[in-house]
């Protein structure tokens, strides 16, 4: 009798031990949780969270639209403009405060594989009348399949291009505007080096006044992913970093006649979109801890680093790419 | 005579001791019973296929050294019979220097193929006897010793990529395919779809990183940008995995993910024994080579009007020297020189 109830007095740890095993291994279903009360009191973010939209600001997080696919959301006034990517193709659509759709500013599907184009990076100036994006629409009569940037003019619907990219090197990617000069907009230029055939990307300068092109960073920082203070007096940017997982936030200063100074790095990690806030020193970034989806997160620049590192939108959820970008205050 | 029972019922506490342990016991012994069930019906699968190859009589195993060759097909719907290889890559771990070489072989490598008279794109030689001729041609070519290999195909790439809850990548720059192949899970395995995977961090599914590593359209260096990208993404897998030991909660869920998708001749031993080399050395120096040119090779073409890299013998001989040692530095140049069937 004592070993009978001995042999099944051990069985059920035995089997919680096995189940424990099982469930510990199994992949976690993670869902996104707010907390805006980090968010600074001077912003308004718009964020994409499994293809919903959603407005936080520091009092609470109110989801836009519902199931639309939606990813890159940027504010247009008091609309929200966003791109819908499907298997082959992008668009660019344009939703009022209750996420009905108002009307479709790109589209990308000609109904035609061979013909469709994407559509990536949206970015509004800040008088609201031209949204910067890169596009490889114009690829059959260029034969360059990679993005090239361009400027749609919201008066009167049409886009004019900007820069072309180095051909069959990645294009180009993530333009945004100089909130202080409408005529300078930042992108970045993917290449190869001709010796090493190793890729990077290098931050260049766009000036529509002069037409000119010029070069802010070069191959040994490797930088991408710029975004200017709402003075338009400096930018955040990463740096990859070797052949890691890590690349560097770095902060500099920028002048539209003489570039990039005092540059330095705040941060090493698995960052994605720095942003600044409205109000200074004040950022927000996206990172990854380990091998899982993306967190918002907000920090201070404080001296050469950041400190009060907080969590905004936390579940590993979100994407790497672009998925929020904050309302600036600063429309001129 | 009546027996007199002498034995004395132990304190509350020792005994209350005993039942903790034992229970504690139990439930580790039904922990690992759940690993090495997993891993006892992984290797059932995984190692179906034994290869011992030894073919170069001068190539001789070196000591304290591994070279481990992981191969890749398309094995999707439309193939038939042995599928090419089209990604060969050596990995050579030096355990005493500790340093790691990852050395990608282009698929389109021009040479001679092993007990043939013809030429041929390496990719090609496992169309003949499979995994083992391609071993071979890798042993032969470059004269190295081949320690052990490990083959994966198109679903079992998605299925260990998705067991270890996808793969957090950094893409160096936009990849655009205008014709990537629908082979997977699909009705018609002769279409195509477009892509448009963006720079940056990104955290990617199965399906999304094989799209990155497989990609080779609209790209200046071509094949070369996509072994960057395999390497790539093999240094991801290494840093997820061996990141923190509690990682090794999600190996039985990889083996179970991946029974029958993976052919290899690794032993569970030896998994066991790189497993903590990688874990104690995190932070281990990982180079990465390429036969890329304009120094290493050249694009060409062949007689019947294939597409191909052509080595340059000599300055490919210096690189396997500085990876795997002289006499492999000689054995390359001696087979990469004066290959023929390309149109001059």
């Amino acid at each position: 009798m004592k070993k009978r109830v001995l042999i099944l007095f051990s069985i059920i740890p035995f089997i919680v031990g096995f189940s424990v095993a099982y469930f510990q291994g199994k992949p976690k279903n993670q869902t996104a949780v707010f907390d805006t009360s980090n968010i600074q009191p001077t912003d308004t973010i718009i964020l994409s969270n499994n293809g919903n939209i959603y407005k936080l600001n520091k009092n609470r997080a109110s989801q836009i639209t519902h199931n639309q696919n939606l990813i890159e959301p940027i504010a247009l006034g008091n609309a929200i403009a966003a791109i819908k990517k499907t298997t082959n193709y992008s668009s660019l659509l344009l939703f009022d405060q209750s996420g009905n759709k108002i009307k479709t500013l790109f589209n990308g599907n000609s109904n035609n594989i061979d013909t469709m184009s994407w559509i990536t990076d949206p970015a509004v100036n800040s008088t609201q009348d031209r949204i910067a994006y890169v596009s490889d629409k114009d690829k059959v009569f260029t034969n360059v399949p990679d993005n090239a940037l361009y400027v749609l003019n919201l008066s009167t619907g049409k886009s004019t291009n900007i820069a072309k990219p180095d051909p069959y090197s990645g294009g180009i990617a993530h333009p945004i505007f100089d909130p202080s000069d409408k005529n300078i907009i930042l992108y970045d230029y993917y290449q190869y080096d001709p010796k090493t055939l190793m890729p990077y990307s290098a931050i260049k300068q766009f000036d529509n006044a002069s037409g000119l092109i010029t070069t802010l960073t070069y191959e040994n920082r490797n930088a991408y992913q710029a975004s200017f203070s709402p003075d338009g007096k400096k930018i955040l940017f990463l740096e990859r970093n070797g052949d890691s997982n890590n690349v560097a936030l770095c902060i500099a200063d920028f002048n539209n006649n003489s570039g990039l100074s005092n540059i330095k790095t705040l941060a090493i990690g698995d960052f994605a979109y720095p942003e600044f806030s409205n109000t200074k020193w004040h950022i927000y970034f996206l990172q990854a801890q380990g091998n899982k989806g993306y967190n918002l997160l907000t920090g201070t620049v404080y001296k050469n680093g950041l400190n009060n590192i907080r969590t905004i939108v936390s579940g590993n959820t979100l994407l790497g790419n672009s998925s929020y970008s904050v309302i600036r205050n600063t429309a001129r | 005579m009546q027996e007199i029972n002498t034995r004395q019922k132990k304190p509350f506490f020792i005994r209350l001791l005993i039942v903790i342990f034992l229970t504690v016991v139990c439930f580790f012994l039904g922990y690992s019973a759940y690993y090495l069930n997993s891993l006892q019906r992984f290797i059932a699968t995984a190692t179906s296929q034994h290869i011992t190859v030894k073919t170069a009589t001068n190539i001789t195993p070196l000591l304290n050294q591994t070279n481990i060759l992981l191969l890749g097909s398309d094995n999707d719907q439309k193939f038939t019979g042995n599928p090419l290889t089209q990604t060969m890559m050596v990995v050579h771990i030096d355990y005493a220097k500790k340093e790691i070489d990852m050395f990608s072989i282009p698929r389109d490598l021009w040479i001679r193929m092993p007990d043939r008279k013809n030429y041929g794109k390496i990719d090609q030689a496992a169309e003949y006897e499979g995994i083992p001729s391609a071993i071979k041609v890798v042993e032969q070519t470059f004269g190295i010793s081949i320690d052990h290999y490990a083959w994966v195909g198109l679903y079992g790439f998605i299925k260990s990529i998705n067991a270890i809850g996808g793969i957090n990548l950094q893409v160096v720059h936009p990849v655009l395919d205008n014709s990537y192949p629908t082979d997977i899970n699909s009705s018609n395995p002769y279409g195509y779809q477009r892509l448009d995977i963006q720079a940056g961090m990104q955290h990617m599914t199965g399906g999304e990183a094989l799209q990155y590593v497989r990609s080779r359209h609209e790209d200046l260096i071509g094949d070369f940008g996509r072994t960057q990208r395999q390497r790539e993404l093999l240094l991801a897998i290494k840093d997820t995995l061996f990141h923190s030991k509690s990682s090794l909660l999600k190996i039985p869920n990889i083996f179970n993910s991946l029974r029958g998708q993976i052919k290899t001749d690794v032993s569970p031993a030896f998994s066991l024994q790189l497993g903590i080399f990688l874990l104690r050395n995190k932070n281990i120096k990982i180079k990465q080579f390429t036969l890329s040119p304009p120094i290493y090779s050249s694009i060409g073409n062949s007689i019947d009007g294939q597409s191909i890299v052509v080595a340059n013998a000599s300055n490919s001989a210096k690189l396997i020297t500085q990876i795997f040692g002289k006499n492999a530095g000689q054995v390359t140049f001696n087979n990469l020189l004066n290959v023929q069937g390309i149109a001059r």
